[in-house]
């Protein structure tokens, strides 16, 4: 009989109760589960039992902090404010059993972090705690370039608490729509400084210097970072002296290689503008000039200059000053005897009328006054244009002064603003805002808000250094 | 499970979602201040939810532990787990604010929730084709967990098929293959179907073929051997046919059959491997992101800020 498959045959080859056995592949995957969940929780317990929490971080730390990353209690540890910000919402969002947020007072640890503005309005939904605009664990990036939108959550539609605001309330990018002009040239202000200054006289083609050689000056010639260490082809550094004042100098001298450092006299100005300080035209000084300083100093040296002469020269005092003047073929005037006091004083106010009438005119606004020394006009040159911003020459080390000082080669007035506006700005920086993620491709360069501003008030004294951490306590993790 | 019109509201349903999700999200990085996060109030809403829909489809497990509790029947529960799962994909990447996340646990868990959406897709794809392709390729199919008890048998009925037709094997069978299971599984002589009244004249070689290549063959059908491939394997059957008596061909046809039986039986064995080999991965995998998804959810929210 051949072989048949009926369905009794078939079902008879099954054993009843098979589902309840064990099944290789069920027991396969029910041990993989087993597996599965042993090694996860072992991480997990690993980590706990080495107080390691960094498995758990969002990501790596910025360059800055990076080297207590696994120390998260230094931020992450619950640090109270005292005093008026112990009732802010950081300081709460700090206060409790089970959370463990970066709160204010733990950046304040370390950073001065001043208030931006005392007048600012915050809606709900607004923040302005440390963490709400610098974003930590986003790896290397630079934490102080954070989103323009912490920015323009408040300037697009600018309020203030009372009273109003000179600022232009709706900024909403670094765009021509979106940016103002920079203050200075969109209110039109002109250059006060009480300095005589032709920048097209300085830049212009075939300039002839005193002693008759052709030069052609260059904008780094005279404008140049505090830092920069290439001597001054038309200037000189003079010994310090004693007592010397800085007359000749506007605004604080800068010791960094973002601004451009003040123009001063003996650096910039002395190789070329020295003989205006000329103060005797008899040839009793040959070489020697008046110094570039206040009045009173100039008139010092000059009562020094003559009566020192005078003790070389007793002689002097019998010749007027004319006849000091030899001209060929003309007698010299018969002489008159003096006092030495006499014929320095008179000496001497020759001198200051040749030198605070002619010399000093050449470049500086002064104030005469009958019976005493003429006072020199400050001249308060500005030392920075953008007085809520800042701007890195350094940066812009590769462009000519002109690619962005275009007006500076045709000046011919002191108050001529040469600062470049916007637009010149917006040729480059039309790039990646910063919104808080890393963009690649970028062909223009970056045009975020904390590009050119800062958000917190730096005039202020800044946190003091004398920290009390050990590298030990940064570096490892506490147990 | 087969996808078929009963899953379009489904689908619809998920897509729906998807899109919703999605313009949400693209309305919250605009205004989010740093990007998005996970820990801002919407990225913890789409976290939340996702999470959420995780858990519901590892329940999947649980529900088929309690098939007979009445909480919906199990059809609409693989629907949901299907889908739900599935849309839990754009809520956890719209949390992560569509990156791969920076942290160690982060990555494990995004890691993770590919393997195991990637896992469940394959899963859900084989499901589509491989049951029609295992109809037509393995018509003598069985239940999977009893395919060793059945091929046990169909050595036993071999053995006696032999035995019946040639005569006793007179300990020319290996010991080791006559293991314990096998041996209780041997029917009593009463209930031998194949008893033949005598032995036929010339039945030796039916006998030495059988244990010489089928018999090995049905204890282990590796696909190097000639019985394995329905091609080669007729004309070895062919060759032994005119060597034995007509008597014995019917037999011999019966033994051809067992041989296919068992050739589909492996078949079967390695189309159910393809078929749910996938849920190896899919489900320790499952368990292991449930677990830690729900160590992130605690930790995270510790150290939100």
């Amino acid at each position: 009989m051949a072989r048949t498959r009926t369905t009794k045959r078939l079902a008879k080859r099954i054993e009843l109760h098979y589902f309840q056995q064990p099944h290789p592949f069920r027991r396969l995957v029910r041990w993989l589960t087993i597996a599965a969940l042993a090694v996860s929780a072992g991480w997990i317990g690993l980590s706990a039992a080495s107080k390691d929490n960094s498995p758990y971080s969002r990501g790596p730390l910025s360059t800055p902090h990076a080297m207590f990353s696994k120390n998260c209690v230094l931020c992450h540890g619950g640090v109270r404010a005292a005093g008026p910000e112990a009732n802010s919402r950081s300081a709460s969002l700090a206060t409790g059993f089970f959370r463990r947020p970066v709160s204010d007072p733990a950046c304040l640890q370390c950073h001065a972090g001043p208030a931006h503005h005392e007048r600012q309005v915050l809606d709900r939904g607004m923040r302005t705690d440390c963490a709400g605009c610098h974003v930590e664990h986003k790896g290397f990036a630079d934490i102080r370039l954070f989103s323009d939108r912490s920015c323009t959550q408040c300037h697009a539609d600018l309020r203030v608490r009372e009273g109003t605001t000179s600022f232009v309330k709706n900024i909403s990018s670094f765009s021509p729509t979106g940016h103002p002009e920079f203050a200075v040239l969109r209110l039109k202000s002109r250059d006060t400084a009480q300095l005589k200054l032709n920048h097209q006289a300085h830049l212009k083609q075939g300039l002839r210097l005193q002693d008759g050689t052709v030069v052609q000056m260059n904008c780094s010639d005279c404008h140049r970072p505090a830092n920069y260490s290439r001597s001054w082809p038309y200037g000189q550094v003079p010994p310090e002296r004693p007592g010397k004042s800085p007359g000749g100098s506007a605004g604080p001298p800068s010791s960094d290689a973002r601004h451009m450092a003040p123009v001063d006299y003996a650096r910039q100005c002395s190789g070329c503008h020295d003989r205006d300080l000329e103060f005797d035209k008899s040839g009793l000084f040959p070489g020697i000039h008046a110094p570039h300083d206040r009045p009173e100093i100039v008139h010092a040296f000059l009562l020094e200059q003559y009566r020192q002469a005078l003790a070389r020269n007793p002689r002097l005092k019998m010749e007027s000053p004319q006849a000091l003047v030899r001209y060929p073929g003309r007698r010299s005037p018969p002489l008159t005897p003096r006092t030495n006091d006499a014929w320095v004083a008179e000496r001497v106010r020759e001198a200051e009328t040749l030198l605070f009438m002619k010399g000093c005119k050449v470049c500086h606004a002064i104030e005469y006054a009958a019976e005493a020394l003429p006072v020199i006009v400050p001249t308060a040159v500005p030392a920075r244009w953008f007085s809520h911003a800042f701007f890195d020459h350094h940066a812009h080390r590769a462009l000519t002064c002109v690619a962005c000082h275009d007006r500076a080669p045709d000046s011919t007035r002191t108050a001529d603003v040469l600062l470049p506006g916007i637009k010149a700005c917006l040729e480059c920086h039309s790039g990646a805002k910063n919104e808080g993620t890393f963009s690649t491709g970028n062909t223009r360069a970056r045009s975020g808000c904390a590009e050119c501003h800062v958000y917190h008030d730096q005039t202020g004294p800044g946190k003091l250094w004398e920290g009390a951490r050990e590298i030990r306590e940064l570096t490892k993790v506490i147990r | 499970m087969l996808i078929d019109r009963d899953h379009r509201r489904w689908a619809y349903a998920t897509l729906l979602a998807t899109v919703a999700g999605a313009a949400t999200y693209a309305v919250y990085v605009r205004s989010a201040l740093d990007g998005p996060r996970g820990g801002s109030g919407p990225g913890l809403a789409f976290g939340v939810a996702g999470s959420a829909l995780m858990i519901y489809a590892g329940l999947l497990s649980a529900r088929k532990k309690a098939p007979t509790w009445r909480i919906g029947r199990a059809q609409a529960w693989m629907k949901g787990h299907l889908w739900l799962g599935l849309l839990s994909l754009p809520l956890i990447l719209f949390h992560a604010g569509l990156s791969f996340g920076h942290g160690a646990l982060t990555r494990v868990l995004m890691w993770l929730f590919l393997i195991v959406i990637l896992s469940g897709l394959l899963g859900v794809v084989l499901q589509q084709f491989l049951p029609r392709v295992m109809l037509q390729l393995v018509p003598m199919e069985t239940i999977y967990e009893q395919i060793p008890h059945v091929i046990a048998q169909l050595r036993v009925e071999a053995d006696q098929l032999i035995a019946a037709a040639c005569g006793p094997f007179h300990g020319q069978l290996e010991p080791a293959v006559q293991l314990g299971r096998e041996r209780r599984m041997q029917p009593s002589r009463k209930r031998q179907p194949f008893v033949s009244a005598g032995l036929l004249e010339g039945a030796e070689p039916l006998k030495e073929f059988y244990l010489v290549q089928v018999r090995p063959y049905l204890f282990d059908a590796g696909r190097g051997s000639a019985l394995g491939d329905p091609i080669k394997r007729a004309p070895l059957f062919e060759q032994v046919r005119p060597l034995i008596p007509p008597a014995l061909h019917e037999a011999l046809g019966d033994l051809e059959t067992i041989c296919e039986e068992r050739r589909q039986l492996s078949l079967q064995a390695r189309l159910h491997l393809l078929l749910h080999g996938w849920l190896a991965v899919h489900l320790p995998l499952s368990f292991a992101l449930l677990l830690l998804g729900g160590v992130h959810a605690v930790m995270a929210l510790r150290y939100r800020y």
